[in-house]
């Protein structure tokens, strides 16, 4: 089944080329019969990741007809921006794109991005983890490569538990019953920071409760609920914690966040596992201090965790070279040494099943939490993610209001419940306007 | 014989030439004028155009782009969001404005007087924080008022007081305004003084003559000459205020909860069109913005001169 044609026939390095798609397929595992065409093409890359080149170049070496063309056009919704103009356009798109899952349902939906599971991406359920495919898979198609994740953790420091004689909690009762605990025998330390701006923090808890405070049926009914059990629960709790004084208002990776962080005024960093090379990164000093710990969890017993963060490779559909951008995705997010160079090069943590299923990976100890074997921690949390949340394709909007409804409860120490109230309506007006129908839950 | 003909030959002649050196004299001023034209158009007039239109159409991510009249505008006129932003920067406008002005007009005048010692070194060290970038200084002050380790924070401290929230809800917009403060008194000082060295010096002789000290030829000679200058000053305030974006975009990072989406209008539409991709109403606030902005400086200038003329 070949889709693109090689119109002039040129057959000097087929054999060469074949050789090497069969490298691939073996090392993907990919099923596909896409024979790639041995004519040059030039693919352009849109990522933020700093030191991409690196993977690229070795993807390079190994694809002499496929050269790549690295661009970095903005962080996130700069990105993202810049590829919502190009779909208006009809062109001027990246070939592959880096995306958040965040971010995937909004063009998945409106149509801008290509079924990979049509391009030679077929394999890509069976490659990588079920938790993650999960994320760019929308019915029978398949919107993304899985590149990195955020498995659900829990970063605390075992110098400030220690010294004040505290166990490090298991289940969010005990995490509430540690904040006053560590605050009342060091009252510079609390058991962790509030930011008024951190969206991410209310998705990766309802997440963890099973809470679908969003939920699009036949593409145009919305339902809403921000005061389900679930969501009242999770605001609540941390209303309490709050008013009491036990949490820091902070805003996560700010200097003066960093400088809490690194001086023992925060105990715990509740977040996805890319959390170790922020701390890595910033707070070398802090080597053996920090211990990894399995996100806590509502009632004892329970596992679920959920996750924060993570990206994917797209391709656009308004690309002329779905099939060599398909392969290059599949290449550096699932071939062996793609995946080698995500990891050692880029600082990544890769999502494909080989690797975690890899001893010399998931054994391996790491220093910078005192020679813990972290990754066993975060297998498990990618193991037990809850399945079934969802992103809606206007998730930047929520995420940009949050600060004005549920932020303004939390810097004035007033209900979050009722700020989750404030939310949702400002959702509803908005997705009203977009053409919805909605409906709010009671 | 010979002369007449020659006198109507150089009539004729001069006749003839004189419309096409008019021409040429004006194609040349064309070609002068080209790229600025040519840039005009393509960075002001069409961006503008663009707005206008794009302004009477609504995108939704169910049903596409329609055309809905001034629908958008007469949302915008029932945006309590919005009208919360430009309150805020009218207030900004009316409470900044003249103490940047105050300072702007009195470092002038002192620089002008000729009795400041070291009066270059003054007028680039006022100056200088133009030179600054906005994001530059906003990132600065914002580390200058930083809570719990900013430089505010360790000067207070050393005296034994607990600094005040200068990011907080209550103080945020003073803080906004110390920035901009900071930044355009220099600019404006700028303006002024080049108006001030601009009146005759044989205004201040007969003056002199006339026995006025320095103090009534600044209040009797060089703050009515200033009048121009400040007309200008003021439209650029106008603008300016209506238009804060920059400082409060960078401490909003610092403070979310403080600074919302609709902190100031330009802010407002900034988040409906890339958060919510909402640029077709984004754009009708960002006409109507330039609207208000334009009614107000006609206001100021009106103003202005109405009293020029009771002068």
């Amino acid at each position: 089944m070949i889709r693109h044609t090689a119109p002039r026939g040129v057959r000097r390095a087929v054999t060469v080329a074949a050789a090497l798609a069969a490298t691939a397929l073996v090392i993907t595992g990919c099923t596909s019969s896409d024979t790639p065409s041995d004519e040059p093409v030039e693919i352009t890359f849109w990522t933020w990741l700093p030191d991409i080149q690196t993977t690229v170049d070795k993807f390079e070496e190994a694809h002499p007809n496929i050269t790549v063309k690295v661009e970095n056009v903005g962080v996130g919704i700069d990105e993202y921006t810049k590829i919502q103009n190009a779909v208006d356009a009809g062109s001027g798109g990246p070939d592959v794109a880096h995306m958040t899952y965040d971010a995937i349902p909004a063009f998945a939906l409106t149509g801008a991005l290509a079924d990979l599971t049509q391009t030679g991406g077929e394999s890509i359920s069976d490659t990588f983890l079920p938790g993650v495919v999960s994320l760019v898979q929308f019915g029978d198609a398949i919107y993304g490569v899985p590149q990195d994740f955020g498995p659900g953790v829990m970063y605390y420091r075992e110098d400030l538990f220690t010294a004040a004689g505290v166990e490090v909690p298991t289940t969010w009762d005990e995490y509430a019953t540690a904040a006053e605990q560590l605050h009342a025998a060091n009252p510079n330390a609390y058991i962790t920071y509030l930011e008024p701006g951190l969206v991410d923090a209310p998705y990766m808890g309802l997440w963890q409760l099973g809470a679908k405070p969003w939920t699009i049926e036949n593409g145009t009914d919305l339902t809403l609920d921000l005061q389900s059990e679930e969501a009242l629960q999770w605001a609540d709790y941390w209303t309490e914690l709050n008013n009491a004084g036990l949490t820091l208002e902070s805003v996560q990776g700010s200097d003066e966040w960093f400088k809490q962080m690194g001086d023992g005024q925060i105990a715990t960093w509740v977040v996805g596992a890319w959390g170790l090379q922020a701390l890595t990164g910033v707070l070398p000093q802090n080597e053996g201090l920090w211990r990894v710990a399995p996100q806590p969890v509502w009632n004892e017993g329970d596992t679920g965790t959920s996750q924060w963060g993570g990206s994917a490779s797209v391709v656009l559909a308004q690309s002329e070279k779905q099939e060599a951008a398909t392969e290059f995705a599949l290449w550096v997010n699932g071939s062996e040494e793609g995946v080698a160079s995500l990891r050692d090069d880029q600082g990544l943590l890769p999502t494909t099943n080989a690797v975690w299923e890899d001893p010399a990976f998931i054994d391996e100890e790491i220093a910078y939490l005192g020679g813990q074997q972290a990754r066993q921690i975060f297998a498990q949390s990618a193991q037990d993610t809850v399945v079934g949340w969802s992103w809606t394709p206007f998730q930047p909007y929520i995420g940009s209001v949050y600060k004005d409804t549920v932020g303004q409860a939390i810097s004035n120490k007033t209900s979050i419940a009722e700020g989750f109230k404030a939310w949702q309506d400002r959702i509803a007006e908005y997705a009203e306007e977009q053409g919805f129908t909605v409906t709010i839950a009671d | 014989m010979t002369a007449p003909t020659a006198l109507v030959d150089v009539a004729a002649s001069t006749r003839r030439r004189r419309p096409s050196a008019k021409l040429r004299a004006s194609r040349i001023a064309y070609a002068f004028l080209l790229p600025f034209i040519v840039v005009f158009t393509l960075t002001i007039v069409v961006p503008l155009g663009y707005a206008l239109v794009i302004s009477f159409f609504k995108k939704q991510l169910i049903g596409g782009t329609v055309f809905v009249g001034i629908d958008n505008y007469v949302r915008a006129l029932g945006d309590t969001l919005l009208h919360d932003g430009v309150l805020r920067v009218l207030l900004f406008f009316v409470v900044q404005v003249p103490i940047m002005l105050l300072i702007a007009v009195l470092a002038a005048l002192a620089i002008d007087s000729g009795r400041l010692a070291g009066s270059r070194i003054v007028r680039i060290g006022l100056f200088l924080p133009y030179a600054v970038p906005a994001v530059v200084a906003a990132l600065m002050w914002g580390y200058i008022f930083g809570g719990r380790f900013g430089l505010a924070g360790q000067v207070f401290g050393f005296f034994g007081v607990p600094a005040p929230d200068f990011l907080g809800p209550g103080l945020m917009l003073g803080s906004v305004g110390n920035i901009v403060t900071w930044s355009f008194v220099g600019y404006n000082m700028l303006i002024f003084y080049a108006a001030l060295r601009s009146i005759p010096e044989e205004v201040y002789e007969a003056a002199a003559i006339d026995g006025a000290g320095e103090f009534r030829k600044a209040w009797s000679i060089k703050l009515p000459a200033l009048r121009p200058a400040l007309t200008l000053a003021l439209i650029f305030s106008v603008i300016g205020s209506l238009q804060l974006f920059n400082e409060p975009s960078i401490l909003q990072a610092l403070r979310p909860s403080v600074i919302t989406t609709n902190y100031t209008p330009n802010l407002y539409a900034y988040s409906l069109s890339f958060m919510g991709g909402q640029t077709n109403y984004a754009a009708a606030i960002a006409v109507l913005l330039g609207g208000l902005t334009v009614v107000i400086a006609y206001v100021v200038q009106l103003g202005v001169a109405r009293r020029d003329r009771f002068v």
